[in-house]
């Protein structure tokens, strides 16, 4: 056997070799593919288009999923891919117009290692997905985020609202005081972060009413 | 771990390519483009056979072909075969937006793309749809169609590419109104009064045009009183079950503000009311109160007081708030100073322009018997600049302006005489002119295109004028994007060079031109006498008078020429989207004529036959002594030449005041408009009369009394030349028309007569006024043995058209073959009603008419004498309605004489004659 165990190993070592197996099994597959099959099929095809300028495609999407997954972003459903995809363009364009959204090569790698395996770094579709993600938020942050204050009275209603609700939900007794260390800061990060979101949506959304959005089932 | 990671290595590109399709990898054996818009399309395809397939080179062929924006929706299609994979791309062409229209049509008052913007000539996309989809659906809701399901069809033309949309609507009943409440500023007006100004009533169909008139009627109740910032929410309850709607309006005053205006005594400044404060104090318009407003409201209103005489005039103002009332009290106080009066002003200094010319420009004025005249510090400054610039742009480039003022301390009124001094300086001329950035036109044509010459004075009227040639020039060229600068340089002294900087840009060329959103109208009545023809330039001024032609026409409600939205080069394509009118017009109306009395008319007509713009009208008028009924038919395009031919039969019955006819007369007429202000009209008639109860006397005529049928059969032609600004109210220009007409038994008449018309009027505008002067001759010449013509083809004269100090026909019992008459008319406007009510709508202004009419009818053209002519003074008033002047006349004849009446009797002409009609009297 080319991959001679030791037993007291036996129970680990097995795994590598099965998954470099099935990984051989399903790569094989996949290369001769072509080979089994039969009758045209849609390769790939526009989705949507915007402005009459962008298109996106069906692979733009089966491309964003797998880097979704790498990043450990969760799953969502083709449909909520390309609305997103359909933002992120929208967004491009305002983008373009910003001065100053650079994206160094040190800040891809920065945050590849911190969301993505060493691995799935090297794969130039992610570390391309990743820039676009920093200079996506770069763009927010200047755009929207640098505007938003947050008041005491905000945080104030949030730890009413929100926050002693949820606390007591969880059986907390006593609940924390909005003075204890760092309930204010928390507290000021998610009002912000809700600020923000709602600026962005609400940008979002205008965006698209003035635009041309067409999506094709 | 090397096993594993040698593994991962494997299915590296494969993760890269995660979920993707299995034919990527393979090797293309064919590429191919179904149905390419152009044949350089396929170029475009980054994979070629031979190429492996990778999702990377799929997807930037779909984006090289997409950037030729030839494609709406693109494809690509994988199949095996034996020596790889054969990829075909598929496509959908752009297709663009014709038009949109509402099904049921009469939903809505107007057609639906008169309420909104449908993107003609756009590329089509669902988007917009949506757009539109929205916006009628509020339409709908406005119009009181609540709940409306609308269904989009489109419909593709292959043809043209266009898709016009259907929007397909499914309505209940208009909602109607339910219950109407109105809360708050109880306190101001009673409910009744509320309710009153709202305008709805209980069981009313819902509309939001006239529900926001009444909110709006309320809001200005409120703001007539003071209270600024009146706000009324207005909520709209729709209960689906009852397909009703239930109104509930909330009032809630606003701030109570008070101004008034006093001396530093204490007293109220008369000079300005109620009224002027409020269009002078900027708060009541604005609806709030603030400093700034208050501070504008005293600019305001010391230039209101100097404009009135107060020429020292000062203004403080002081703001008490009452808080607890939500009230505010605003006090100006003035410092009138003296009331002075410029009694003159005076243009020193000045020779190039003429003192009218410069008080054109000028906005003081010097008083007059019944006004201060108009005089501020403001507006002197204002019109000394509007001096100096109107010298600068006739090239005094060194002028200057200033002013003195005299007083007069002899004269009681403190009168000022006003002196503006004017340095004119020497005039510059132009030394040079030159182009530069031109090369699609030789500069020797475009020098002949300016008017202006070197050596010659400057002015900057010519070399705007100039300038718009030169535009004018690449337009037709199909320069449409050119922009031209005239650049202004000193040269030495008195001396400028101008330079037209020009920027040509691309010279365009019109493709294809595609008619859309005819549903009646057929294509080639729009092709037939268009202006724009493919591969012409694209002219933009051609389009503009293209757009005017078919507006022209009448068969449109709707016109407009659109540029197609694709990537053509130097090609634009066209798109003429027009909408039909509609063309089955019923109109009907009550009237008055002199002598014949009320009378009604209905008239049916179709003006778009067949869709070929040809007409077919049928006109029924009533009255005490007249029936008539005629019908005609109008051809645009006789046999297929730019000629328009008429068809016309009439069957009447009428009384005149000295006979009584039953005539049916059928004529053919061809009109061939040379100009669009000079038309050729050649007439052919044949016409059955039966003469009855002539009632003249003999011994006032010598017509013998021939009555019973008579056939007449004439040819004839008209010149007609019409120069007036407006047909029904002309303030200037010229009408002209010469007739000439031939009945003989050649043609098949029982009578043989020659009949000239001529006709000409003139109207000279002197500033608002106008002075109209008319002749009318028209002589009959019976001929081949005959001496006389029937009756119903004599001339008459007298009546509001005519001479106004007779009654209708009256003037020579029996008429005459001679008529001549002269009509001179000063015509002077007294009243403009500008306000938005239903009043000024119907009448917009009444002006006044001092006329003089004078003239006669001989029996035969050797009777003529200018001694017999009559003579008639008088004065009128003219409401100006959208049907022309309404005319009240009152004519003074001059000379009074005996005359024989038709019964035998001698009567004394009255002296003075009303007439109330409809229309100028020439």
């Amino acid at each position: 056997m080319r991959f001679d165990i030791a037993p007291d190993r036996a129970v680990t070592s097995v795994r590598p070799i099965t998954v470099g197996a099935v990984g051989i099994i399903v790569a094989s597959l996949i290369w001769t593919a072509p080979l089994f099959a039969q009758g045209p099929e849609v390769l790939d095809r526009v989705l949507a288009a915007i402005n009459h300028q962008h298109v996106i495609t069906s692979s733009d999407v089966r491309r964003e999923r797998s880097v979704m997954a790498a990043l450990g972003e969760g799953q969502k459903d083709d449909p909520a891919i390309l609305d997103d995809l359909i933002g992120w363009r929208l967004l491009e364009d305002q983008m373009a117009q910003f001065p100053g959204l650079t994206v160094t090569d040190e800040e891809v790698a920065t945050a590849l290692e911190r969301v993505a395996g060493p691995l799935a770094a090297a794969i130039p579709d992610i570390r391309a997905a990743v820039r676009d993600r920093i200079r996506r938020a770069k763009y927010i942050d200047r755009r929207f985020g640098q505007f938003i204050r947050v008041t005491d009275e905000e945080k104030k209603q949030y730890y009413r609202d929100v926050f002693v609700p949820e606390a007591k939900k969880k059986g907390l007794d006593p609940v924390p005081g909005l003075d204890e260390p760092g309930i204010s800061e928390a507290i000021e990060s998610n009002v912000f972060q809700e600020r923000l979101h709602n600026e962005v949506i609400g940008a979002l959304d205008a965006l698209r009413q003035m635009s041309d959005v067409e999506i094709f089932p | 771990m090397k096993v594993v990671g040698m593994c991962f290595l494997m299915l590296l590109p494969t993760l890269a390519l995660a979920q993707q399709h299995p034919y990527y990898g393979s090797v293309a054996a064919s590429v191919r483009l179904t149905d390419p818009v152009d044949g350089s399309d396929s170029l475009r395809i980054t994979v070629h056979a031979g190429d492996v397939i990778t999702p990377e080179n799929v997807r930037a062929s779909i984006d090289a072909l997409y950037a030729t924006r030839h494609y709406q929706y693109i494809e690509v299609e994988a199949a095996a075969e034996e020596s790889g994979t054969a990829l075909t791309f598929r496509t959908r062409p752009f297709y663009f937006f014709g038009g949109v229209h509402l099904e049921p049509a009469n939903l809505l008052d107007r057609s639906l793309m008169s309420f909104i913007r449908v993107p003609h000539g756009a590329k089509f996309s669902t988007a917009p749809v949506d757009r539109i989809e929205e916006e009628t659906r509020r339409l709908l809701e406005n119009q009181g169609y609540f709940n409306a399901t609308l269904r989009p069809d489109f419909m593709f033309d292959q043809k043209n590419r266009l898709v016009n949309v259907a929007l397909n609507a499914d309505v209940f009943p208009r909602a109607r109104i339910s219950g109407i409440s109105i809360e708050g500023g109880e306190q101001t007006f009673s409910v009744v009064e509320l309710e009153k100004a709202l305008g709805i009533d209980v069981g009313d169909n819902f509309s939001e045009d006239k529900l926001e008139s009444g909110v709006a009627r309320i809001q200005q109740k409120f703001t007539r009183l003071g209270f600024l910032n009146t706000q009324i929410d207005v909520q709209r309850r729709y209960n689906a079950a009852t397909n009703s709607v239930e109104i509930l309006a909330r009032i809630s005053p606003g701030q109570f503000a008070y101004v008034n205006v006093r001396t530093t005594g204490g007293e109220t400044v008369t000079e300005v009311s109620r009224e002027d404060l409020r269009t002078l104090i900027p708060i009541f318009e604005e609806g709030v109160v603030d400093s700034d407003l208050i501070e504008e409201g005293k600019t305001r209103l010391i230039r209101f007081l100097r404009q009135r005489g107060y020429f020292d005039v000062t203004a403080t103002w002081e703001r008490i708030d009452a808080i607890q009332n939500n009230a505010v009290q605003i006090t100006y106080t003035v410092e009138k100073g003296e009331l002075r009066r410029l009694s003159e002003i005076q243009f020193a200094g000045a020779t190039f322009f003429t003192p009218e010319q410069l008080r054109q420009i000028t906005r003081i004025r010097a008083s007059g018997a019944l006004n201060p005249g108009i005089f501020s510090r403001d507006l002197l400054e204002t019109d000394l600049e509007s001096i100096k610039a109107l010298y600068r742009n006739a090239g005094f480039f060194d002028v200057s302006a200033t002013s003195r003022q005299e007083e007069d301390a002899q004269e009681q009124s403190k009168s000022i005489t006003l002196t503006i001094e004017i340095h004119e300086g020497q005039r510059y001329s132009i030394a040079r002119l030159s182009f530069s950035g031109v090369s699609a036109i030789p500069e020797s044509e475009l020098r002949q295109k300016v008017t202006v010459l070197e050596g010659q004075p400057y002015s900057a009227t010519d070399i705007d004028a100039a300038t718009k040639n030169l535009m004018s020039a690449y337009h037709a060229l199909g320069y449409s994007d050119v922009r031209i600068f005239p650049i202004r340089e000193p040269d030495g002294a008195m001396n400028v060079n101008i330079t037209f900087q020009v920027t040509e840009g691309m010279p365009y060329r019109i493709g294809d031109i595609t008619i859309a959103g005819n549903r009646l109208t057929a294509e080639k009545i729009i092709r037939r006498d268009s202006i724009l023809r493919a591969g012409m330039p694209y002219d933009d001024e051609a389009i503009l008078a293209e757009q005017h032609r078919l507006y022209a026409t009448g068969l449109f409600n709707r016109v407009q020429i659109v540029t197609m939205d694709q990537d053509l080069g130097q090609t634009r394509n066209l798109m003429i989207f027009v909408e039909d009118a509609n063309p089955v017009l019923i109109s009907y109306g009550l009237g008055y004529k002199e002598f014949e009395g009320p009378r009604g008319t209905f008239e049916i007509s179709h003006n778009n036959l067949w869709g070929l713009d040809r007409t077919l009208s049928f006109r029924l008028r009533l009255g005490q002594r007249e029936r008539s009924f005629q019908s005609s038919y109008r051809e645009p395009h006789l046999f297929n030449h730019n000629i328009e031919g008429f068809a016309t039969l009439l069957i009447e019955k009428a009384e005149r005041r000295f006979f009584n006819a039953n005539t049916v007369d059928f004529s053919l007429q061809t009109v061939r408009r040379l100009t669009p202000q000079f038309n050729l009209i050649l007439t052919a008639s044949y016409q059955t009369v039966n003469l009855k109860d002539i009632l003249v006397n003999p011994v006032a005529s010598q017509f013998p009394n021939i009555g019973g049928v008579i056939q007449i059969a004439r040819i004839g032609s008209t010149i007609l030349r019409d120069w007036r600004d407006d047909a029904l109210d002309p303030h200037r220009g010229s009408f002209q028309t010469a007739t000439f007409q031939v009945a003989s038994t050649k043609l098949g008449s029982e009578v043989n007569f020659t009949s000239l018309f001529d006709q000409w009027t003139m109207y000279f505008p002197q500033g608002a006024r106008v002075l109209a002067l008319s002749t009318r001759v028209g002589w009959k010449h019976p001929f081949g043995g005959d001496t006389e013509v029937p009756i119903s083809e004599r001339y008459f004269a007298g009546g509001s058209t005519t001479l106004r100090g007779f009654g209708l026909d009256e003037l020579r019992a029996g008429g005459g073959h001679l008529l001549t008459i002269g009509n001179v008319e000063y015509r002077v406007p007294l009243l403009t009603f500008k306000s938005r009510g239903l009043g000024a709508v119907i009448v917009r202004g009444i002006s006044g008419a001092l006329f003089y009419d004078t003239g006669n009818v001989f029996e035969k053209a050797s009777d003529f004498t200018l001694a017999d002519f009559t003579n008639t003074v008088g004065a009128g008033l003219r409401a100006q309605t959208p049907l022309g002047p309404v005319r009240l006349d009152v004519g003074v004849n001059l000379r009074p004489e005996d005359r024989l009446r038709n019964d035998g009797a001698i009567e004394r002409d009255k002296r003075v004659r009303f007439f109330l009609t409809l229309g100028n009297a020439f």
